[in-house]
Order: structure tokens, then sequence, then C-alpha cells
């Protein structure tokens, strides 16, 4: 009886497993989470913990110096280059190139399995962003994407053919905002948000039921609230949630970062503390109700948005969550609330607000754009870092993450009405912007290592011109950064000295990876510079005129 | 005439869509100071923040500052029509500005083509 029992119960639970199969069961902290799927990069982060590491160690301090290119991929077209984080599952690497050219390769050999291209609305070429892609999400047997033309699609992960799509964003009225993001899974919830941060939009957050395609929910990020929003300002208010999400599964939440302001520099028509701009929002993934919301910058007039990742630690109460906002601030909080719990400052060179109560939160002593005056403002418009990410290694401890010194000037200025009627329109609310070096200082770019919770520093490099792509680490004792002249290196984790460098022609912008097949460790590295951020640079980092544009996916083992 | 000919089925040939080609003469002087002015406020709200820099020095695009090769003609077209060259990707103007206003912006370019520094 009780082995009958025994084997009903096993039988129980292998149909469970059956079932459920595609979605690994829940972890219940913080740490098991980061380190699921060790052989793999299911998403865009690797995990919800957004730690951007890899446990794999076959390539590490001993052999770094015999990593040699193992195959390389080209999307065929280069414009705007390659801005994705590949995606790697079971050995399938899955990664998107411009305008949504979406592939799926032989992870072992870099052959083609599958390509995808949608056919774009018109109107998308209009747009201000119009060929950048940033990633694919996969899941629940499906590709998905974001796409340049306001529509989430999925595509069926083993042929590539499209299985639904759902047209989301009315991009004549939203002056042509695309999915410049992948939208991320939260269960069988599929969600994201556009761009339009600097475009007279209303921003939205948009959820489909992942299976089908079906609407669920939007969350409207500009709250309906005459004191935050006076008269109309709220509709041009901006707020896009243009950067992924993530989700943690151990509690249900989706966690996400939205934008700056609208008009940028120009805050009088919109005097208030201007929510949910510059936040982060906890959700529910099945509602889109909000669990809780933490306001980083009040009334931002410096395009010091919120959308970065939510890096979740495992130490201590496996409750600290770390957030970077564009002003160059760390927000560290309580992961379930958003209680504050510490506030510290990742760059130099920072004028625009002296000080964050790091109890409170509160901002001391802004220094805010004038109308009547030339104003030095630090950090820039593209922030203390822009949005290429960091990585956490709960190995070392250390955060590291790219960062930017410099700083610009600017005029605050009403936009002109008429200049805001096509989708071609941006709404900075500047008369004059010039990107210039940090007062009594050189402009540059750094790698750093802090300790996330205290900001303490552990070590640094610098770069000539700010990196833009987003930082790797792994169990091996590395970490890989690439810079924006085509150098990919890799450093020992614990002091910064450089192990190994690869020379790729062409600067990175997207996402470095790491995942194993059949015992043998490849480190994926997307080359190929192109992003509206690199035309800012060049005022500050004359060098960025003279950099070759590019696209390829270049992926590294050893043998 | 016949480089006005040319011109049209270029531009045809090119497939640009709803070209404001009645703007192809100035109708104005473009070394007029308020024009230039005018120009220089637009170009300051809407090219510089992500793409040219402050007075087209700054951008991957080439610099607009102490030019010897300034075609009045190509810039209004390049800012109505767009353009896409080596990964980069410039937006169509022509649904923004009426041809007057970018006539404007062509002769806030010219004056900065004049000047050396």
């Amino acid at each position: 009886m009780k082995f009958q029992s025994n084997i009903r119960l096993r039988l129980f639970a292998l149909a469970l497993l059956t079932t459920t199969a595609p979605f690994a069961a829940r972890a219940e902290t913080v740490q098991a989470m980061g380190m699921a799927s060790p052989n793999d990069w299911p998403q865009y982060h690797r995990t919800g913990a957004a730690w951007r590491y890899s446990p794999l160690d076959k390539i590490n301090k001993s052999n770094i110096k015999n990593l040699k290119v193992a195959w390389i991929a080209q999307p065929g077209d280069i414009t705007s280059g390659l801005q994705a984080t590949p995606i790697e599952v079971d050995g399938v690497l899955y990664y998107i190139g411009p305008y949504n050219h979406v592939y799926a390769l032989n992870g072992e050999t870099g052959q083609i399995i599958w390509q995808y291209k949608p056919k774009l609305a018109p109107i998308s070429n209009d747009s201000f962003y119009a060929a950048t892609s940033r990633g694919v999400t996969v899941g629940r047997g499906k590709v998905f994407i974001g796409s340049l033309d306001g529509r989430f699609i999925a595509l069926d992960q083993k042929t590539g053919k499209e299985a639904w799509s759902q047209q989301l964003i009315d991009q004549k009225n939203m002056y042509a905002a695309v999915f410049s993001s992948p939208p991320q899974l939260a269960g069988n919830v599929l969600y994201g948000g556009s761009t339009g941060g600097d475009q007279p939009t209303r921003g939205k957050i948009w959820a489909v039921n992942a299976d089908t395609g079906e609407p669920v929910w939007t969350f409207d990020t500009i709250v309906h609230d005459p004191k935050s929003w006076p008269g109309k300002s709220g509709d041009v208010g901006g707020g896009a949630a243009w950067l992924p999400g993530s989700y943690d599964e151990t509690t249900d939440t989706i966690y996400i970062g939205i934008g700056n302001a609208s008009p940028d520099f120009w805050g009088a028509d919109r005097e208030g503390d201007n929510k949910y701009t510059s936040s982060l929002l906890a959700l529910d993934p099945k509602t889109g109700k909000l669990k809780w919301a933490r306001q980083e910058i009040p009334h931002d007039v410096w395009d010091y948005g919120a959308p970065y990742e939510a890096v979740l630690l495992p130490t201590g109460d496996q409750k600290s969550l770390v957030h970077l906002n564009k002003s160059g601030h760390v927000f560290v909080m309580d992961k379930d609330n958003g209680d504050l719990r510490n506030v510290w400052q990742l760059i130099d060179a920072q004028n625009t607000i002296k000080e964050i109560n790091p109890k409170t939160g509160e901002l001391i002593g802004r220094n805010e754009p004038s109308a009547t005056e030339t104003k030095l403002l630090c950090p820039w418009l593209l922030g203390g870092r822009s949005w290429n990410h960091g990585a956490y290694s709960p190995k070392t401890g250390f955060w590291y993450t790219n960062t930017m010194e410099a700083c610009n000037t600017a005029i605050a200025k009403k936009d002109d009405p008429n200049s805001l009627k096509t989708v071609t329109a941006l709404s900075l609310g500047a008369a004059e912007l010039a990107t210039v070096a940090p007062p009594g200082a050189k402009p540059l770019g750094r790698l750093v290592a802090r300790d996330p919770v205290t900001g303490a520093k552990k070590w640094s490099v610098d770069y000539p011109i700010p990196g833009l792509s987003s930082v790797l680490a792994t169990a091996g004792g590395l970490v890989f950064n690439a810079d924006v002249e085509g150098n990919i290196f890799a450093y020992d984790d614990e002091t910064g000295k450089t192990l190994w460098h690869f020379n790729a022609g062409s600067g990175a912008r997207g996402g470095l990876i790491s995942y194993s097949i059949k015992g043998k460790q490849y480190i994926a590295v997307p080359t190929g510079l192109g992003s509206a951020a690199v035309g800012f640079m060049a005022n500050a980092f004359p060098k960025v005129k003279e950099l070759p544009a590019g696209a390829a996916l270049v992926v590294f083992s050893v043998d | 005439m016949v480089r006005k000919l040319i011109q049209v089925v270029c531009l045809c040939l090119a497939g640009f869509p709803g070209v404001a080609w009645a703007g192809e003469t100035p109708p104005f002087d473009l070394n007029d100071p308020a024009r230039i002015e005018a120009g220089r406020v637009r170009f300051s709200g809407s090219c510089t923040g992500y793409c040219h820099g402050n007075e087209g020095r700054g951008g991957r695009a080439p610099d607009f500052i102490n030019r010897n090769d300034f075609d009045a003609d190509y810039f209004f077209r390049t800012i109505t029509n767009g353009k896409r060259d080596s990964g980069l990707i410039m937006p169509r103007w022509g649904d923004t500005y009426s041809p007057e206003e970018i006539w404007e912006l062509v002769a806030y370019l010219q004056f900065l083509s004049k000047k050396k520094t």
C-alpha cells in the first residue's frame, strides 16, 4: 500500500513536472533565483535577480589567455549597430539585429537554424528610434519581440514562424514610439513599455497573455493627479518604461523602471513631483496593480530617468534591491516594499543634486536649468551611466558597472508647439545643449567595482571614452567588458587587472553573455557601434566621430 | 531646367515620399540675420540633443563649422527627407517643419559653415 502510494505520488509529481515543464519551479530565495539554470542565459539579465552573472567557471583566470574566437554571426545590416543581449537556452542562441531581424543559431557553431524578419508598418521608418532592437525573450515555447511598429510578436521557438502579433502602440498618436526593448515574461504575462520619454507622450506599460497575445492590462505611468501634473501636462509628460523590467518569482512581482519627465529640461509647465517619472515600480503581474513605487527624482528637469535594472542581492536578509538612477545615485531599497536602505553616489561629476538623504530620499540642493542663463549640469543627459547594465558577482559581492564622467550645459526653453506636430519631434525643452568636460577634470569613462550596498570602492579602470556595453561577471573570477572602440577585455574580478584583450574592430553597445553546451563554456559578445548616445558624446569625446559602425556577434571559447 | 529635371528624376528613383519640392528655392536671403537666428533656435531645440551637437560640432555627422563645400540644396533636401548612411539614421523633418522653416535651418547651417572656429 505504501509502495503503491509512493508510485502514485511519483506519477503525480511526474505529471506535474510534465505539465509545468516549460516553467521551471519557482525559486524561493534570491540566491536560488540568481544561480538557476547555470548553463544557460535564459533571460535578458540571465535571471530575475538581474545579476548578469554566469555560474560557469570552465573559462577562468588560469586559462583566459587561451580564449579564442569560436564563430561569428552577422545580422547583415549595421544600422544602429548590434544592441541586443543574446539569449541562450538548451544550446540554441537567439538574438535580434537591426529592424527586428531575429536569428536562432546553433550555439556551438553559429549555424542559422531559423530567421525571422517582420514586415514593419511604414510609419516605423519615421521613428527617431528606427532600427533599434535590444533583445528577444524566450519562454513558453515561444520567442517574443517588441517591434519597431508597436507590436508584441510571438514566434514558435522551434521554427521561427509567427504565432501571434498584437498591435499595442498607436504610433500615429504616440510620436512613433517603438518597443526598442524585449517585453519580459512574468508567468504567463508578457509585459513591457515603449520609447517616448523625450517626446510629448504619456507613458504606458502594456501586458498581454503570452500564449495568445490577448491584452491583459495597461499601466499608466503618469498619475492622474493635478498636484503631480497640473492641467494637461501629464498628457505630454513622458515617463517611458523603455528598458526591460525583471520578474521576482520569489514574490510574484514585476520590477520596472520609469524614465524621465518631458519636456526634459523645461519643468515650468509641470510643477509638481511628476509621478511616476524617474521611479522604480513594483507591479502585480496578473492585474497590473501597483504594489509599491519609489520615486527617486521628483520633478526631474535634467533627463534623469530611472529605467535601469533592479538588482536583487543574495546577501543579508536577501531583500536588498540596488537601483541606479541616471543622476548617478544608487538607491538601495527593500525589494518587498520600496523602503529606503541607503543612497550613494556612483560618479564624481555631480553638481545638479547636492545630496540625497539616504534615510528619507529627500533631494537637497537642486541646481536646475534656467531659461535666462546657461547652466553647467553634471552628469549630462546620458546619465552617470547609459542604459548598458552592470553585473553583480555573488562570488566577490561586488557590483561592476560602466560609468560616465561628463557634463552638459543647457538653457531651458518652452518647446515651440509648431515643432511638435509630427512623429519625428523631440521635446527636450532646451534652447541650447552642449556636452562639456567636468570642471577641472577630464571627461572619461570608468568600469568600477563597488560594494552595492555601501558604495565602497573596490577597484576601477579608466577608459578615454565611456563604455556602452553591459558587463558580464562569471564564476571563473572574470569580469568582461567591451568599449566603444571595439576592445573586449577580461579583468580579474578581485583586482581589476587586465587578463585578456581582443580587438573586434567596432565598438560594443549590447550585452555580453556566457553559456555552456556539452560542458564547453562560451562567451558571446555583440559588437558593432550604433547608438544615439554616441552622437551626443562627440562634443566631449571627439574621437567617437571616427569610430566605425558595424554589427557582428563574436563568440569565444577555450579549446 | 535640365538640372531640375535630373534632380526630380533622381528623387523619384530614390523613392522619396512627399518631397517638399516647392521649397527648392530659398524664399528669403539666407544671409538675413533674423532668419539665421530663427534657424539657430530651431536647430538648438531639435538637432543638438542627440545628433549634431551644439553649433553642429558634435554628433557623428561631419562638423558644420568651417566648411567650404556648403550646398544649400543638399542641406534642404537632407533635412526634408532624412538620411541613412554608415549605420546612422537621420529622421526626415519634412513633415515637422514647413519648407520656409527648413530654409531657416539651412540659413543657420550656412552661417556656421562660414565660422572658422
